[in-house]
């Protein structure tokens, strides 16, 4: 992504067609908040352009919008309906956009308690490597004909086709919400904090670890029953209260890595000093990753966790371990044979 | 179907040696060939159809799945993988010439990590029996197909099976997290992993619901979820389907989210209550059961919501559950409603089309309608919160045309289903039973690039060959009656 490589901006899935069938290389990009995932083109195809909700409906719980829409956008027309998609779509005040959003998996904290991006997708309309248009999935939110292309999409980093409309089921929001942070002794203690929450009938919207000790929970709900519930739950898990804040944010310069949390004790021995936050009930580790980090060494410590993650903003997509990549290579030979659209490698 | 079975009887050298080959890698009492030891796999769910298959074989193991996938990819021989053959799309109806695999007897729970909060599962795993193996751990498997108790794991990734709670929980695919699969060109693949989050593509998410057309799950790392500690079920009766209907607008309106939405209509209560003596309202000609679920704090709160809403609604009776037991029973008077409206006719065929929720109305409407129309009795049971009809039009095969006219009913409400911008599948799948109707969803080359991913991993196109994808050959129509486990009791179609 050099800046003088052309940037092409699009409006219609038409032209996105077009541009894809004559360039032999393009680069995907919307509000420019994960760049390091966008692949290695001699041309951007800035999708930013191709923006609007087309269809809201909030009572049946379902909106269509195209790919270049702003989360912004998206979470302040649901937010007037008392709606939201609960998985706190992550860089909304950045820019980040519903496509780059789908294609690059990313979901806040509150994917714990009704799941993420791919749990929430149920339609989507994209461009394949060879400038197809192809659509999958539906408008309703639930259905099983035919394959399910809007799951692939998710995570697909651009790389499998050019997200240009998609349609996600969407929840109503909480009356209120609670956050309230508790303080372990070591990381090992967090750990087993954060999992006896996460099993526990708290229906927690969010559990957070901020190595060592501090672990951050979320309920939501109706106002009244909030302070009661945070009580029930001190006291069933025998711990005390620290303070009651918001949730920190999570930076855009981070190698997201999936895990589980017996894994973060292993990971946490190859770890230098890096700023890291363990989200989602120890289910991904957010490790940040500035312009001076050790990729290589990253690289090497994930590996032998047999832990893989992707970059968000670095020299580098991929670290550690891939899985289903020969699967995977299958799909993209379907899909994009001519690797027009980058190489997932 | 002249030439059935005729490949058993002539033989040609070729296809001797491709059982000559299966043979050793399942011993006999585990490899079936005779027509009577074949007799019980030639249908599923889908009563409707029923084929022969050349053989069937009863696997026990991984490594012999993958032996038998690779022999069926060398001799270009079709095999249908199943379960306990519960499917409603006729999913696992065998393949003329094709083998059967069966996979009930891979029914281990290979691991549970209450911490991970996942359980890795054998394919032939019943349903209920993953819910049974994590209440110790105070977790449960959400998924709720009202098959549960013999459904398999296998099966539900491969139709994405749903249940009654999927507005709030979703399908079966929002619940597995990996996979190890064989695919039809014999190669093994592990897809996703145990953490909910993943750094690749979603795989997973394309491998549920491909009705078996890739090849077979092997081994499946499933989500568990803590079990809710309170429940508040709620039982109302209406004198009209419509304000059933509109009730639910109302309560997804009111930004409650109910871990269940229920109607059936009259004649799936009569049957119901004839069967297992639920108390539904009397007089009532709809009924909806709503169910909300959560902290005991959580859902006191929302009680007195629900309530003001149900009160306003017009119903003729609002019933709550006085306790575990109560809720049971209602609950037992909902899922027993198909089979027990399958008793009051030799046949029928269950629908499960999707519409936009503000549709509902019209569409029961003009079911019943068609209904009249055919002069066919149907009977509604459905999810409503997520606009999941379930029509169970009754017939009787043995009478000259009465298939032929269920089956255009039935295809009646499918383009409705379409035409109001919804889906001809909401949780059963395309199968056999509604491949002609796969274009009216999708496009040409929607569909072209689906039978392009297909070919990429089954070039042979034997996993599961005649599914999904409209065109080839399919089975003649037979009258069965009811499937034997739901004449049982053991399952019901829905």
């Amino acid at each position: 992504m050099s800046a003088q490589c052309p940037v092409i901006s699009v409006r219609s899935a038409d032209e996105v067609s077009q541009a894809v069938c004559a360039h032999p290389s393009l680069g995907v990009m919307g509000g420019g908040t994960k760049r390091g995932l966008v692949a290695r083109g001699d041309a951007w195809l800035d999708m930013r352009g191709l923006s609007g909700i087309t269809e809201y409906e909030p009572d049946e719980y379902t909106f269509t919008a195209k790919a270049g829409t702003t989360l912004k956008e998206i979470v302040e027309t649901l937010g007037r309906q008392g709606q939201g998609l609960p998985f706190d779509p992550l860089f909304a005040d950045e820019g980040a956009t519903i496509g780059g959003t789908v294609a690059a998996a990313m979901n806040g904290p509150g994917r714990l308690r009704y799941g993420g991006v791919r749990d929430f997708i149920i339609g989507v309309k994209f461009i394949d490597g060879e400038g197809r248009q192809i659509r999958g999935g539906g408008k309703v939110v639930k259905n099983a004909a035919g394959f399910d292309f809007p799951k692939l999409m998710v995570g697909s980093l651009g790389r499998l086709g050019v997200l240009t409309e998609v349609t996600f089921k969407v929840f109503p929001n909480p009356e209120a919400r609670l956050t309230a942070a508790f303080d372990a002794k070591d990381l090992r203690s967090a750990v087993e904090l954060v999992c006896r929450i996460a099993r526990g009938p708290f229906d927690a919207e969010a559990v957070e670890l901020l190595p060592p000790g501090n672990v951050v929970v979320r309920i939501a709900g109706h106002e009244a029953a909030l302070v009661t519930r945070l009580d029930a739950m001190r006291k069933a898990l025998g711990v005390s209260l620290v303070e009651t804040h918001a949730l920190p944010a999570i930076s855009s310069r981070v190698v997201k890595v999936p895990l589980i949390p017996p894994l973060v004790s292993v990971l946490e021995q190859g770890l230098a000093d890096a700023p890291r936050r363990y989200s989602v009930a120890c289910n991904v580790a957010f490790i940040e990753c500035g312009p001076e980090a050790d990729l290589p060494a990253l690289h090497d410590t994930l590996t032998c966790a047999h832990l893989g993650g992707i970059a968000l903003n670095s020299s580098r997509v991929w670290l550690g371990r891939r899985s289903g990549i020969e699967f995977l290579r299958g799909v993209k030979k379907v899909l994009d044979p001519a690797q027009r659209l980058g190489s997932i490698e | 179907m002249a030439e059935r079975g005729s490949a058993l009887h002539h033989p040609s050298v070729a296809r001797m040696s491709f059982l000559d080959r299966l043979a050793p890698i399942i011993p006999p009492p585990r490899f079936l060939v005779g027509a009577a030891s074949l007799a019980s796999y030639e249908s599923d769910g889908l009563t409707a159809f029923a084929v022969k298959p050349r053989a069937v074989v009863l696997a026990e193991t991984a490594d012999e799945v993958i032996a038998v996938v690779r022999l069926c990819h060398e001799f270009g021989v079709p095999f249908v993988a199943r379960g306990s053959g519960t499917s409603l799309s006729g999913g696992s109806v065998p393949i003329e010439d094709g083998i059967v695999i069966a996979l009930n007897r891979m029914n281990r729970i290979l691991h549970i990590d209450p911490d991970s909060r996942i359980a890795i599962v054998e394919p032939g795993v019943t349903n209920l029996a993953v819910t049974k193996a994590a209440a110790p751990h105070g977790l449960h498997y959400a998924p709720d197909p009202s098959s549960q108790q013999v459904c398999t794991i296998g099966g539900n990734v491969a139709f994405n099976s749903g249940g009654a709670h999927c507005l709030k929980y979703g399908m079966t695919t929002n619940h597995v997290l990996g996979l190890k699969v064989v695919l039809a060109d014999g190669t093994v693949h592990e897809l996703g992993g145990a953490s909910l989050e993943s750094s690749e593509p979603d795989l997973v998410g394309l491998f549920c619901g491909s009705e078996g057309l890739f090849g077979i799950a092997l081994e499946i790392t499933l989500r568990l979820l803590p079990k809710a500690a309170c429940f508040h079920t709620v039982l109302v009766g209406y004198d009209t389907l419509q304000k059933a209907g509109d009730t639910v607008a109302d309560i997804v309106a009111s930004g409650l989210l109910p871990g269940a939405m229920e109607i059936m209509d009259r004649l799936a209560m009569d049957a119901a209550e004839a069967a297992v003596h639920s108390e539904f309202p009397p007089g009532s000609e709809a009924c909806l059961i709503v169910e909300l679920e959560g902290t005991p704090e959580q859902v006191a709160a929302e009680r007195p919501a629900l309530q003001s809403i149900l009160d306003a609604s017009g119903a003729l009776e609002i019933r709550t559950a006085r306790d575990a037991e109560d809720r049971l029973r209602i609950w037992k008077g909902r899922k027993s409603a198909f089979s027990a409206v399958g008793r009051l006719s030799p046949d029928f065929i269950v629908q499960d089309g999707v519409v936009p929720r503000r549709h509902l109305g019209e569409a029961l409407q003009r079911i019943g309608e068609s209904s009249r129309r055919h002069g066919l009795r149907v009977a509604n049971v459905f999810h409503a919160g997520d606009g999941n009809l379930h029509p169970l039009i009754l017939y009787d095969g043995r009478v000259t045309g009465e298939l032929e006219k269920a089956e255009e009913l039935a295809g009646e409400i499918l383009l409705m289903c379409v035409e109001m911008g919804g889906s001809i599948t909401g949780e059963h799948g395309i199968g056999l039973e509604k491949k002609a109707f796969l274009p009216r969803m999708f496009s040409a080359d929607d569909i072209e690039a689906m039978r392009r991913v297909r070919r990429q991993f089954d070039p042979k196109e034997i996993a599961n060959r005649g599914k999904m994808f409209p065109g080839g050959e399919a089975p003649a129509l037979a009258m069965r009656g009811l499937h034997p486990l739901e004449a049982a009791g053991v399952i019901s179609r829905e």
